[in-house]
Formats: C-alpha cells, structure tokens, sequence
C-alpha cells in the first residue's frame, strides 16, 4: 500500500506537470459549460417567450408555451453533460489513469467500463433487479495472491407504467469483487443491521423469519451484530468464514468508511458493496487540478477500495486456498 | 353465538396454536443442539483422519518433539474409540487442540521441515480443519444459547417445564495463546 508520502513524492516528479497539461481543457470546459448554460435560457427564454405572444394573440394551445421550455431544458442539460463528459474523459485517462498505474503498474483502469449487471445480480446482495444500470471506472488487478475487480455503479429499478412511473434506487456507489482466502460450498450475506438497532429483540425474530433470506446465523461478537444482521445456507461454514479476527476487521473497516457496507460469500469470492451518493474519479470544473490534497482526494478514494485486500488479510493463504 | 363466545373461542382457538408453535420450536432447538454436536463429530473425524500423516511427516524431523508426538498419537487412538461419552470427545478435543497447536509453534525451529511442499500442505489441512472445528463449536455454543434462552424466557418456560427439558452446556472454548505454549511443559509426565 502506498503512502501519502510516496504519493506526494509521486505528484511532484510527475503527476503535477500531468495536471497543468490538462489545466487549458479544463478551462475551456469550464467557459462551454458556463456558455451552454447561459445559452440555454436565453434561447429557451425567447422561444416561449415567443410562444406566449401566440398563445395570448391567437389563443393557441397553451402547450406552445410549455413545450419550448420542456424541450429547452432536456437539450441544454444533454449537451451540458456531454461537454463535461468530454473534458471527464480525458481528465480520467491522463490523471486517474496514472493514480491508479501509480498505486500498483500492473492494475488496469477502464474510464467508462463497469461491471456487468450479471455480475452485480451474482453477487445477490441486493433483492431487487435492476432495470437502469450504468457506471464506470472499472479498476482490475491482481494484489499479491488476490484477484480483484471493482466498479463504481448506478442500479435503479422503474416500476409502474405511464403516469404511475417511479425510478427507485437499488444502489450507487462502489461494488468490489476478490477471491476469498478460505473455501466454502454455501452462501453467507453480512447485511446492515437496521431492524435491530430500531427495534432490538423484536427486529431479531423478525429478522429470523426472513424467507427471502437464508437462516439467519447468530454471531458472539456484540457490536458485530449490532451493525450486521448475517445470513448464510451453512452455519458452521458462516463461522468459519467469520472468524473473531475477521468480524473485528470487518466492522473496523465499516467504521472507516463510515457507510454502511454490504457483504456476501458465493462461490469462494467475497462481493463488497460500499454505498456512497458521490461520483467518484470526477473532475471539478471550477477549481485548479494542480493540487496535492485533491488529487489526494482521488488517492485515498482509490484506497479505500484496495486496502479491503489488506485490511481482511485476502493474502493471507494458510487454509488450503492457493 | 354471542360476541363473547366468539371472543371465547378465538382466544382458545390462539392459545392452542401458540402452545403447538412453541412446543414445536422447543424440540427444534433441541435437535438444533444435538445436530451441532454431529456436526463437530464429523470435523473431528476429518482431524483426526489427518494425524497419522502428520505424525509420520515430521517425526524424523522433531526429535526434540517425541514425546508430544507420543502423546498426540494417543489422543487420536483414545478419541476414535466409539464408546467414550461426549464430556469425555470434548476434553480430549481440548488437549489436541493444544497439542496440534503446539506442534505447529515447534516447528519454527525447524526450517527445512517447514519449508517442505508436503508440509505445508498439510499445515494448509490442518489449519482449514481446526477452524472447521472452531467454527462448529460456535455454533454448537449458539444452538445451546438458543435452547437455553428458551428454557428459561417466557412464555417459552412454562412449556419447557412440562416437558421435562434439559438444559444444555456449553462446549468450553479455549481460545489458544497457542504461541505462548511451551510444549514441553505441557507434556511433562
């Protein structure tokens, strides 16, 4: 794991010239942006305007007034988008690119790719199938022994039809994939614990009857089940996933990152969810790039993804997995 | 019928089913208890199936060891007899446990045995059985828990109490400063 130090040492020698290349573009991205945004309304502005003074002299529709500033909006937010998109796609090659390449040179980084909403369904954490997926920033890479591949995405799903439609959200944040260091034939899922911590016992049995779950497994470690609720098809092997050791570092690492993560075990991989609303790897248009404790931002973001290797001990291969 | 009968009936009608819905997760968590058991039977078995390998790997090695070794080789012909009783499979468990351990410190001292490919492997064995086993007593100790707490909580007790329940024991668990095992102390006899 690479530290802040090596990382400052990192920009000055190399990543800073990196960010004053790139500085021109972001300034150019900023005007557009603001230009488009500016254009936009007036433009918007002056059609319905004009469509006021026909509706009001010739008594039209009064669509003509509402259907400028609708179709205004959605165009100039499209085109908005896109100009920063363009800038983000470089931004992410010439800067994140080499972030990552820093941290470990045989990582690989895909700005737009993600994980698969296969993949993201095997990892069975979620209930609900999504029906709008997106994301991006696709990292993958081998730490040590450990494979791993991680993604930020956007999983929502869209029930109902015609006036009744709703978009809920499923999840928006990073999904982290590796090999686990034990084998196992069962599923187990580590979830946030909510019911318990509102209603204490109670929340419990109804946790215990949860049939769209497996049974629930009742782990000794107090504060371990005060944030998690586990369910697993094996309880001697839930255990032998979770050891004290690993409970410990499990809700150490919940605390770092002060989210409520999600865990399963299927088919000897670990999946983890770190739900965050954030965009991570974006660029800001309106400051300067050229700064250490940013682009440290992007580092520690990075980090927090890797160091699960670490902070679980995935290397540490003593129990007959290679 | 009056409202009142029918109130009369309903609240028969629930008690009924709520004596059979607690009588039936009783003798469930019974079984779960007497499962959980089997269930470390089974791993012990897989320890104690792994033993005569180990004992003849790093016997020529670990001389210093013999007698460990000796002892070792003991428990497993004591622990795979069918006729002990459980407190009995739970208290040799325990000394194996330790004994196994202890071998494992020991053999830090010995860097080409340690470094041997069939060594490891049946380390990696090893290790993956002592924590199959340590994760089946949690669970044996969960199952207990469970059958206990309904033993004793109401309204669970006042049936418990008719049916001439038991209350289970714990399998204690020795959460090894396997490091800090001096073997030879341990064996001095």
């Amino acid at each position: 794991m690479k530290t802040f130090q090596e990382f400052k040492t990192f920009y000055e020698n190399d990543l800073k010239q990196k960010c004053l290349a790139l500085e021109e573009e972001r300034k150019d991205a900023r005007k557009d942006a603001v230009f488009i945004i500016i254009a936009t309304v007036l433009i918007t502005g002056s059609i319905s305007a004009f469509g006021l003074y026909v509706f009001l002299k010739y008594h039209w529709h009064g669509a003509i007034i509402a259907a400028p500033i609708f179709l205004g909006i959605v165009f100039g937010i499209r085109v908005h988008r896109s100009r920063i998109k363009k800038f983000a796609r470089k931004f992410k090659n010439q800067i994140i690119k080499p972030i990552i390449e820093f941290v470990d040179p045989g990582f690989e980084y895909q700005a737009y790719g993600y994980l698969s909403k296969s993949t993201f369904e095997r990892s069975e954490l979620f209930k609900e199938r999504p029906n709008i997926y997106s994301g991006d920033d696709l990292v993958k890479g081998k730490l040590g022994k450990t494979s791993f591949i991680f993604s930020e995405l956007h999983a929502k799903v869209e029930k109902g039809s015609g006036k009744n439609r709703q978009v809920y959200p499923i999840f928006d944040g990073l999904l982290f994939i590796a090999d686990f260091n034990k084998k196992f034939d069962s599923k187990t899922f580590v979830l946030p614990d909510k019911a318990e911590k509102y209603l204490g016992i109670i929340g419990k049995f109804m946790q215990s009857k949860n049939f769209t779950r497996p049974d629930l497994v009742k782990l000794e470690n107090p504060e371990f089940e005060k944030s998690f609720v586990v369910y697993s098809e094996d309880q001697v092997e839930a255990r032998y996933i979770l050891s004290t050791n690993f409970m410990e570092k499990i809700l150490e690492y919940n605390q770092k990152t002060k989210k409520d993560i999600l865990l399963s075990f299927i088919d000897d991989k670990i999946y983890i969810a770190i739900p965050d609303d954030k965009k991570f790897f974006e660029p800001r248009l309106d400051m300067e790039l050229s700064n250490l404790y940013r682009m440290n931002d992007y580092f520690q973001d990075l980090n927090l993804a890797i160091s699960l290797i670490e902070d679980f001990n995935l290397n540490r291969r003593i129990w007959g997995k290679k | 019928m009056s409202t009142v009968a029918w109130i009369i009936l309903a609240i028969i009608v629930f008690s009924i089913l709520g004596i059979v819905f607690i009588y039936n997760s009783l003798i469930s968590k019974k079984n779960n208890v007497k499962n959980a058991f089997s269930t470390i039977d089974v791993l012990l078995k897989m320890r104690y199936d792994l033993i005569p390998n180990l004992i003849s790997s790093v016997q020529e090695y670990m001389k210093h060891e013999a007698g460990v070794l000796t002892k070792i080789t003991e428990l497993r012909a004591k622990a795979i007899n069918p006729s002990i009783d459980d407190n009995e499979k739970i208290k040799i468990d325990n000394e194996l446990s330790r004994a196994l351990g202890g071998i494992m410190v020991a053999v830090e001292n010995y860097p080409d045995l340690k470094a041997s490919n069939n060594f490891i492997q049946l380390q990696q064995a090893l290790n993956e059985v002592e924590e199959k086993i340590s994760a089946g007593r949690r669970t044996y100790n969960a199952c207990v828990t469970d059958f206990n707490n309904a033993l004793q909580m109401f309204p669970s007790n006042i049936i418990a109490s008719r049916m001439n329940l038991k209350e289970a024991t714990w399998i204690e668990i020795e959460e090894a400063e396997r490091k800090n095992v001096d073997v030879k102390k341990m064996f001095a006899s």
